[in-house]
C-alpha cells in the first residue's frame, strides 16, 4: 500500500479517527499496531528485521543508561551502531560489494565465481537504520533521555507516515511528542489535510507526469539525440522535487492529522542562490542528519587542517551520501560531484563575498536569478548520475548532450500537462517565497477562496494527474 | 580576561571568518543572523577561537552551543 | 463533499461536451472510438503494435479484393484486444478477423509491471464505451477490486483527455494507410541482443477469455486466423509454453495459425528492433503471409 494507491485513501481516514477514539494512554500502541500492519502489508517477512532492530536499540540505550564511565558508553554506542549498521550492510551493501571485489580480482586475473546473492531490499531500512544510530548517538552526547517505553521506541522506527521514504525523524523531536500523543485539533485536521492535498498534487501532477517523459527518454538512451536527453536532464529535477517533496508533505501531513509534527524535508530548494543553500532546502532531514552525525564530528576531527579540513568532511559527508541513496557507482560519482561543488563554494566564499559586496550583487534581480538559474543548471548536471543505472550511461549521456544535436523527442501530453502543472507549482513557491498570506494560497482568511483553492487543486490531480499506468510513451523511433 | 575583552576578541574573529565589518556580537546571536554563518564556516570560526584564546573544545561541548552567549560563557569557563 | 461531487459531474459534462465537438470535428483522431462506430471492413486486423507495424491494408486488399483495416495500436495487450473484437462483433461481423497474437499474449508475462508492460495500461481506451458496451464494462473493472468506484468519478474518467479533445478541435486528422504504421528503413541501427527468457506460466482465463471469442467468431460465421510475424530472435520462443498453448488452441478449434516466426530471423536489415520489422521487412512479409491468407481463408 503506498500513499497514492486507493487502499490509502480508506485506510487513512479511519486510522486517523479510531486514533482519536482510542484512550491516550494507549495511542502510542495503536500506531504502533497500525505502522506494522501497514508494513506486514508490503514485507510481512522483514517486519521481523525491524522489530529486532527496534530491540537492539532499546537494549543498547538502556545498557548505555546504566554505564557511568563515559569512554564504556562510547564503546556501547559503537557496538550498537554496528548491530545496527549489520542488515543495511548486508541486504544493501553486501551484493555491490561483492561485485567490486571481484571485477577487482579480475582485472588482476583471478576468476572467480561466487553466487550472487541477491536478496530484496526491505522496506524503509536505509531511514530506520539512520534513526536508530542517530538516537544511539543523542544518548551518548546526553541530548535525549533515554525512552523507557519499547513501544515509543518501536513506533518511532516504525510511524508509518515516514518509513517508507522519509524525513528522517530524530528521537528529540519525536519522543517529547510521542509522550503527548495529543487529540487531534481541527487546526490539525485542516493543516495536515493541506498538507498531503498539496503533496498529492505535487507527486501525481508534477512527478508522475514529468516521469512519463524523463522514463522514455533515460531508459532508451541509445535510441535519442542529446538535445533530448538534455531536457529530460532539466526536467528530471524538478520530478524528483515533485516525488520526494510531495511524498514527503504526505507523510507530514498525515502525521499532522495526528496532532504529531514532523520536520520538514523540502523548502522550496529551486530559489537557492548558492549550492550550499540548495543543501539547506533540499532533502533538509538527510542533510541535517548527516551534517549533526557525520559532517560536525569530522570537521571538528580535522579542524586543524583548517579549509581542507572542511573539504575532507565534505567530500566524505556528500560520499556517505551518495552511498546512502544506492548501491552504485553512479551514486558515489553523485556524491563526489556534490561534495567537489560545496568544496570550491566553500573554497571560493571569500572572493565570491568580496565581489558581491563590491557591486552590491545580492540586491539584484537579476543576479540572484542568475545564480538560481547557475545552481540549477550544476544540480541537473550532477543528477544524471542519479538517474542512470550505469556509469557507461551516465557518461553515454553526457558526451551525447555535448555533440549531438536534433530534433526533441516531443510528447505533447507531458510537455502540454506537465507544463501547466509546473508552472502551478512555481507560482505557488515564488509566492510562498516572496509573500506570504497570498490571497490565492491555503491559507487565505477568507472562507469561499480557501474553498474554491481546495476544490481546485483536487480537481487539478483529478483531470491532470497521473491516476493510473495506463500514460506512457511507447517510444516510436 | 574579562569578560568585555573575550567579547572583544570574539568580535573581530567573527567578522574576519564570516566576512562582515559590521558584526556586533550579542548574546543571544546564532547562526541565523549572520550571513555566512552556516555549518561550513563554523568551524572554522571555533578553529580560530581555540588558536587565539589558546583553549580546546570537546565535540560534546561544542553541540551544547546554541547562542554566542553560550560561546562567550564556555570560553569564559575555560580560562578560569 | 456534495459540493465536490456536483463539481465532479459538472466537470464530466464539460469534458463530455468538449469530446463529441472533438469526435464531430475529427472521429480520426479517436482510434477506438472511430473503430468501433465507423469503419466496417471486410478484414479486421487485430493486435498490439506489431499488428500496427507488420500488416499492410492496401497489400492485402490488392490481392483479395475486400477491404482491410489495421486496427493493431501499440501498448495493447491481449485482454484489451479480446475486449475491442467482442465489441466489434456486437457491432457487425467481419469477413475476416486477422489476430496478430504472439507467445507472450495467454502468459502471465505482463499482469504485473515486472516487465515493463501492463495489460491494463491501455484500458483508457475502454472508457468512452463503458456505459455503453457490456464487455467494456466488465474489463474495466476486472482491472481491481477500486477501479469501478474509480469509474464513478467523472474527473478521473476524462483524466488527462483534455489536450487530445482540443487538438481535434483545431485540427482535422485521417488514420493513413487504413491503420498500418509503417516504421522507416533509414536511420537504421543494429537492433541489440534480446536476452529476455521468455517462458512465463500461462494464465488460464485468457485460454477460457480467447476460446469464448473463438466460438463467438464461429458461430457468427467469421472466419478467425491467428497470425505471428517475425521475430529477429526467435529461439526461445518456439520451444515455449506460450507457443505451444496457441498451436493447441487453434487445432482444437480448428483455426489457422499463420506462424512465421523464424522467416526473417537472419535478416536483421528487415527490423528496427528486435519486436518490431521495418516497411522494408513488412513489404517482404506481406509476400508470404498473404498466400498463407488467402489459403486460409478459402
Amino acid at each position: 500500500m503506498t500513499f497514492t494507491s486507493f487502499e490509502f485513501l480508506l485506510f487513512f481516514p479511519a486510522v486517523v479517527i479510531l486514533y482519536n477514539l482510542c484512550p491516550k494512554n494507549l495511542r502510542v500502541w495503536y500506531l504502533l499496531a497500525v505502522s506494522y500492519v501497514f508494513y506486514a502489508l508490503m514485507q510481512p517477512v522483514y517486519l521481523l528485521l525491524l522489530v529486532a532492530v527496534t530491540g537492539v536499540t532499546y537494549g543498547f540505550t538502556h545498557w548505555m543508561g546504566k554505564t557511568e564511565d563515559e569512554k564504556k558508553k562510547g564503546r556501547i554506542m559503537v557496538v550498537g551502531i554496528i548491530f545496527v549498521l549489520l542488515p543495511l550492510f548486508f541486504f544493501k551493501y553486501f551484493g555491490f560489494i561483492n561485485d567490486v571485489f571481484f571485477s577487482c580480482l579480475r582485472l588482476i586475473g583471478i576468476n572467480c565465481t561466487v553466487p550472487a546473492i541477491h536478496w530484496m531490499l526491505p522496506v524503509g531500512i536505509s531511514f530506520y537504520t539512520f534513526m536508530a544510530i542517530g538516537y544511539l548517538i543523542d544518548v551518548n552526547n546526553e541530548e535525549v533521555d533515554i525512552e523507557t517505553n519499547i513501544g515509543a521506541v518501536g513506533l518511532f522506527l516504525s510511524f508509518f507516515p515516514y518509513i517508507l521514504s522519509g524525513p528522517i525523524e530524530r528521537a528529540g523531536n519525536m519522543f517529547p511528542q510521542l509522550k503527548k500523543m495529543p487529540t487531534s485539533q481541527p487546526l490539525d485536521l485542516s493543516s495536515g489535510a493541506k498538507l498531503m492535498l498539496w503533496g498529492y498534487f505535487m507527486k501525481l501532477c508534477v512527478a508522475d507526469r514529468l516521469g512519463i517523459y524523463v522514463d522514455a527518454v533515460f531508459n532508451n538512451i541509445p535510441q535519442h539525440n542529446g538535445t533530448t536527453l538534455a531536457i529530460a536532464t532539466l526536467l528530471y529535477p524538478i520530478q524528483v522535487y515533485g516525488d520526494l517533496g510531495g511524498y514527503s508533505l504526505i507523510a507530514i501531513g498525515a502525521a499532522r492529522c495526528m496532532g504529531i509534527k514532523i520536520v520538514p524535508n523540502f523548502n522550496r530548494p529551486f530559489f537557492a542562490t548558492s549550492m550550499s543553500e540548495l543543501w539547506r532546502r533540499w532533502h533538509m532531514s538527510l542533510i541535517n542528519w548527516l551534517t549533526d552525525y557525520i559532517y560536525t564530528p569530522l570537521s571538528f576531527a580535522l579542524r586543524s587542517w583548517k579549509v581542507w579540513g572542511i573539504v575532507c568532511a565534505l567530500m566524505l559527508t556528500f560520499l556517505i551520501s551518495g552511498i546512502w541513496h544506492g548501491a552504485a557507482l553512479t551514486f558515489i560519482v553523485w556524491g563526489f560531484v556534490q561534495g567537489v561543488y560545496l568544496s570550491i563554494e566553500a573554497l571560493t566564499q571569500k572572493r565570491r563575498s568580496a565581489l558581491e559586496s563590491k557591486y552590491n550583487l545580492t540586491q539584484k534581480w537579476f543576479y540572484l536569478l542568475i545564480c538560481c538559474l547557475v545552481v540549477y543548471l550544476l544540480f541537473a548536471f550532477s543528477q544524471i548520475f542519479g538517474r542512470c543505472v550505469t556509469l557507461s550511461d551516465a557518461w553515454l549521456v553526457i558526451t551525447k548532450i555535448c555533440s549531438d544535436r536534433g530534433p526533441v523527442f516531443i510528447d505533447r501530453a507531458t510537455f502540454a500537462y506537465g507544463g501547466l502543472m509546473v508552472v502551478v507549482l512555481f507560482i505557488k513557491d515564488f509566492l510562498s517565497e516572496y509573500h506570504t498570506d497570498f490571497l490565492f494560497g491555503f491559507n487565505s482568511k477568507h472562507i469561499v477562496l480557501r474553498y474554491t483553492t481546495y476544490i481546485l487543486v483536487l480537481f487539478l490531480i483529478l483531470l491532470f494527474g497521473v491516476l493510473d499506468s495506463s500514460q506512457f510513451i511507447y517510444f516510436q523511433f | 580576561m574579562n569578560r568585555n575583552e573575550i567579547c572583544e576578541k570574539l568580535t573581530v574573529i567573527f567578522q574576519e571568518v564570516f566576512g562582515d565589518n559590521s558584526i556586533v556580537l550579542r548574546d543571544d546571536m546564532t547562526a541565523s543572523d549572520v550571513e555566512n554563518w552556516d555549518s561550513l564556516t563554523h568551524m572554522l570560526m571555533i578553529t580560530k577561537v581555540e588558536e587565539v584564546f589558546g583553549i580546546k573544545f570537546k565535540l560534546k561541548e561544542l553541540n551544547k552551543l546554541k547562542m554566542v552567549g553560550d560561546l562567550i560563557a564556555s570560553v569564559e569557563s575555560k580560562l578560569q | 463533499m456534495a459540493c465536490v461531487v456536483a463539481i465532479d459531474y459538472l466537470a464530466g459534462l464539460f469534458c463530455n461536451k468538449i469530446h463529441e465537438d472533438a469526435y464531430r470535428n475529427s472521429p480520426e483522431s479517436f482510434f477506438y472510438e472511430n473503430l468501433l462506430y465507423n469503419v466496417r471492413s471486410d478484414i479486421l486486423i487485430i493486435g498490439s503494435s506489431t499488428a500496427s507495424h507488420h500488416y499492410d491494408p492496401l497489400a492485402i486488399e490488392d490481392s483479395l479484393h475486400l477491404s482491410v483495416f489495421n486496427a493493431g495500436q501499440d501498448g495493447v495487450f491481449f485482454i484489451i484486444q479480446n475486449s475491442i473484437v467482442n465489441m466489434v462483433l456486437d457491432r457487425y461481423t467481419p469477413k475476416v478477423i486477422i489476430w496478430e497474437i504472439g507467445e507472450t499474449s495467454l502468459s502471465t508475462r505482463y499482469d504485473t509491471f515486472a516487465h515493463g508492460h501492463n495489460e491494463y495500461q491501455s484500458l483508457k481506451t475502454l472508457f468512452p464505451f463503458y456505459e455503453t458496451d457490456l464487455y467494456a464494462f466488465n474489463t474495466v473493472n476486472g482491472k481491481d477490486a477500486y477501479q469501478k468506484y474509480r469509474m464513478m468519478s467523472q474527473s478521473y474518467v476524462n483524466n488527462s483527455l483534455l489536450l487530445a479533445n482540443l487538438r481535434a478541435i483545431i485540427n482535422k486528422e485521417s488514420i493513413e494507410n487504413k491503420g498500418y504504421v509503417p516504421l522507416d528503413t533509414l536511420g537504421y541501427e543494429y537492433p541489440s541482443i534480446c536476452c529476455d527468457e521468455f517462458d512465463d506460466p500461462i494464465n488460464i482465463y485468457k485460454i477460457d477469455a480467447l476460446n469464448e471469442t473463438i466460438r463467438r467468431c464461429d458461430s457468427l460465421g467469421v472466419r478467425l486466423v491467428l497470425s505471428s510475424s517475425p521475430r529477429l530472435y526467435d529461439d526461445k520462443v518456439l520451444s515455449s509454453q506460450g507457443y505451444m498453448v496457441l498451436k493447441r488452441i487453434a487445432t482444437e478449434n480448428d483455426i489457422p495459425f499463420v506462424e512465421y516466426y523464424s522467416l526473417f530471423s537472419d535478416k536483421p536489415e528487415y527490423f528496427k528492433d528486435v519486436d518490431h520489422m521495418n516497411e522494408r521487412g513488412t513489404r517482404h512479409y506481406m509476400h508470404y503471409f498473404i498466400p498463407s491468407l488467402k489459403q486460409s481463408v478459402n
